[in-house]
């Protein structure tokens, strides 16, 4: 990751999280929070403003769910990293979220101590998927065949 | 004169005029005998009793005369050149009084025969007899010369002769003098059928007449011989034999009126169109006694017998049938003499134009076209109807759906994102707080998680919000799975060629639809592999669900119950098509066809 630090856009409609991650993540030394968005629109604007390295991105927003936005978003800035945080476990999510450009699912009722480790791996250019996702994305391959 | 002594026997006495002698004659074997009538020929008595007598001048019985049939009543009419007539109730009888030969005629019609009462006979001419029968009115008994036979013949005359019984039939050259009990005195003569009553005091009109009690003596006076004593008639005093004209003065039909110059030359008139009724005056143009004058009408294809219109000269006739008829009028005057001449008037009533064959047809084709407008309405409203009933029907589940999908996002998008982040909360804590805490903040985080898998699962019931994030292929694909997953079957699914974008209620509807298909095949096929196909045809989308289950009948089996109903019901919300085929151990196949123009109008 360097000595840069990370900079990070905060999307999310629900007040108590942008809040909650905002200054949870703020403490953290390699990382600076640039601003937050509560809807997709919103968060397109702000990307264009701010150009951060990593957005976290929720899906179910008002006017533009997360993973349209993440489609924008990865179109005009593909170097810009996306990591869903949602409190959706559907694999269907999951996976397209990944196919509109998302490197990292997180989910909302995890800790928030998994998130650090979570954006280090992304940052590193790697896909990072919660834990208890793996099980939804196994059945889901299963099933699918 | 006969009598009846009160020993029962029979004797006749008789004044004879040549001798002068009264001689007394006592016929025991007539025993309990009626004597009906007796006659004088030759010197020799002709006794009609239960058999004929014949008696010699000295009261001796010559011969007796039994009848060939079994007779208990009749009368007798003098014949000519030595025949005698008797009328019995059955036959028509002519004795021979020279012989004693008895010769029967003819036999009464049915409807004379046995009629109990009385018969009168009169005889007109050496071959012509004029009767009457109990209630029968007047009959005219003429002999045919050309085969020999007597014609028995009713004489129509009106209808209060006709049913009456004529007490006395008196012949006065060819017209009658008919005495009826109640109904006195009439002149009836049988040339023109025209009887007229003699005008009688009102007490010799109601009088009871005797039978064969009358007297027309050589100078024309009537002797009647009546219970209350006889009276005496001058008929012919009074009647004036000269003809006199009779004439039409009047003749009306709806509004109109042909005068009295237009008629004298009329022969012919045609009524106008839809006009069936007319009425018309006459007059006879005898001045001796005018209000005496009679007039009779019969219209010809109408009338089965003369009107006798009394002393009205005027009638009308009413509601014909459309045809031709003719008018006949006849009058007669205060003398009993008749018109110069029979008024003729052909009328001709048209076929009114609705009972044409234009008319009906037309009247046909403007009924048909009110039946047709009839149902046509019908149909239209009830097809008016029926689809208000599917827009209220689709309004109300589509507000159902938008009322489950606010409370489906307050859900999810309230509720449990306020649990995740109170969960996070718990999180932050487990490293200030010690390890025997930390065991119990796991089982509130354990509690946490719990509901908010049940707050997710409620939400999902309630409205798959999966389809307003990710769009109709995702929401399938994510319910297909969930449906293997949780039962064990095979689902293929198949999803192809169809547009991007759907209007949002049509995802919504069809993903029911599929889901309540899905529910089908878990709840009652047995089957252990299903296909979904979605496709486009044609501007049609097409859904197949299938399965290899049990299947059912068709036409019997209710166990699809509400789960199809409510899939037709929402095919018919986007006026699609539904066809199911299925039966026992074959399977099931639900094909739905949604036309998409009609959708994407209707948006």
């Amino acid at each position: 990751m360097g000595n840069e630090k990370v900079k990070i856009l905060i999307a999310d409609d629900h007040v108590l999280f942008r809040e909650s991650i905002e200054s949870f993540l703020s403490k953290k030394d390699n990382i600076i929070i640039l601003g937050t968005a509560s809807d997709g629109f919103d968060v397109i604007k702000k990307t264009e403003e701010f150009k951060p390295d990593l957005i976290l991105m929720d899906i179910r927003m008002p006017a533009l769910n997360g993973i349209n936005a993440t489609k924008i978003i990865k179109q005009k800035f593909p170097e810009i990293n996306i990591i869903i945080i949602s409190a959706l476990k559907e694999s269907e999510y999951i996976i397209e979220s990944l196919k509109a450009g998302a490197k990292g699912y997180f989910l909302k009722d995890s800790g928030l101590d998994t998130l650090v480790p979570a954006i280090e791996k992304v940052m590193n250019n790697e896909y990072y998927l919660d834990e208890k996702l793996s099980q939804e994305i196994i059945k889901n391959i299963i099933n699918n065949q | 004169m006969f009598f009846n002594d009160k020993k029962n026997l029979f004797s006749i006495s008789f004044n004879s005029k040549s001798k002068n002698t009264r001689t007394i004659f006592h016929l025991e074997k007539t025993n309990n005998e009626i004597i009906y009538d007796y006659i004088i020929y030759k010197d020799k008595y002709f006794i009609f009793a239960k058999s004929i007598y014949v008696v010699d001048s000295d009261g001796k019985i010559i011969k007796k005369i039994s009848f060939p049939s079994k007779e208990y009543f009749y009368i007798t009419c003098e014949g000519e050149n030595g025949y005698h007539h008797i009328i019995t109730e059955k036959f028509f009888y002519t004795l021979n009084l020279n012989n004693y030969d008895i010769k029967k005629e003819i036999p009464l019609p049915d409807d004379l025969k046995d009629v109990a009462g009385f018969i009168t006979i009169s005889r007109a001419s050496s071959n012509t007899f004029w009767l009457s029968f109990t209630n029968k009115g007047l009959y005219q008994l003429k002999k045919d010369e050309k085969n020999n036979k007597y014609l028995l013949k009713k004489e129509n005359i009106n209808h209060l002769i006709d049913n009456c019984f004529i007490n006395n039939i008196i012949i006065d050259n060819n017209k009658l003098w008919l005495a009826i009990n109640k109904l006195g005195l009439w002149y009836y003569d049988p040339e023109t059928k025209f009887a007229t009553n003699v005008y009688l005091k009102e007490e010799e009109n109601n009088s009871i007449f005797l039978n064969k009690s009358y007297i027309l003596s050589s100078d024309k006076i009537l002797y009647l011989g009546c219970k209350s004593g006889f009276f005496r008639i001058i008929p012919n005093k009074s009647i004036n034999n000269k003809k006199s004209n009779l004439l039409f003065t009047n003749f009306s039909f709806s509004n109109e009126i042909i005068d009295y110059q237009k008629l004298l030359s009329l022969k012919e008139i045609t009524l106008p169109d839809g006009v069936n009724s007319f009425s018309f005056q006459c007059s006879l143009l005898d001045y001796n006694n005018p209000p005496k004058n009679i007039y009779k009408c019969f219209l010809e294809n109408y009338d089965t017998t003369w009107n006798l219109l009394g002393n009205k000269n005027s009638f009308f006739y009413s509601n014909l049938e459309d045809g031709k008829y003719i008018l006949k009028v006849l009058a007669i005057n205060a003398n009993g003499v008749s018109s110069s001449d029979t008024l003729h008037l052909t009328i001709t009533i048209p076929t009114p134009f609705y009972r044409s064959w234009l008319g009906i047809l037309l009247y046909l084709i403007f009924i048909f076209i009110i039946v047709y407008l009839i149902f046509y309405q019908k149909q239209k409203s009830n097809e008016k109807k029926l689809k208000q009933l599917r827009e209220y029907s689709k309004q109300f589940v589509e507000l159902q759906e938008k009322e489950r999908s606010r409370i489906s996002r307050e859900l999810h998008d309230g509720i449990n994102q306020v649990l995740s982040y109170a969960k996070i909360k718990l999180n932050s804590l487990h490293e200030r707080l010690e390890k025997s805490s930390i065991e119990e903040l796991e089982k509130v985080e354990k509690l946490l998680d719990d509901t908010n898998t049940e707050i997710r699962r409620i939400s999902h019931n309630l409205h798959p919000i999966i389809l307003d994030d990710l769009g109709l292929q995702k929401a399938l694909l994510n319910l297909i799975r969930t449906y293997k997953e949780r039962y064990n079957i095979e689902i293929d699914f198949i999803y192809e060629n169809l547009p991007s974008v759907l209007p949002k209620e049509l995802q919504i509807n069809i993903y029911r639809i599929i889901q309540e298909g899905l529910n089908n095949i878990i709840k009652h096929s047995k089957a252990n592999k299903a296909l979904i196909k979605l496709g486009k045809k044609e501007e049609k989308l097409s859904i197949l669900i299938q399965d290899n289950g049990i299947g059912f009948n068709v036409l019997t089996n209710e166990h699809f119950g509400f789960g199809l109903k409510n899939i037709k019901e929402r095919v018919n919300f986007f006026t699609g098509s539904i066809r199911i085929d299925s039966f026992p151990s074959k399977g099931t196949e639900i094909y739905i066809e949604i036309p998409l123009k009609e959708v994407e109008n209707g948006k």
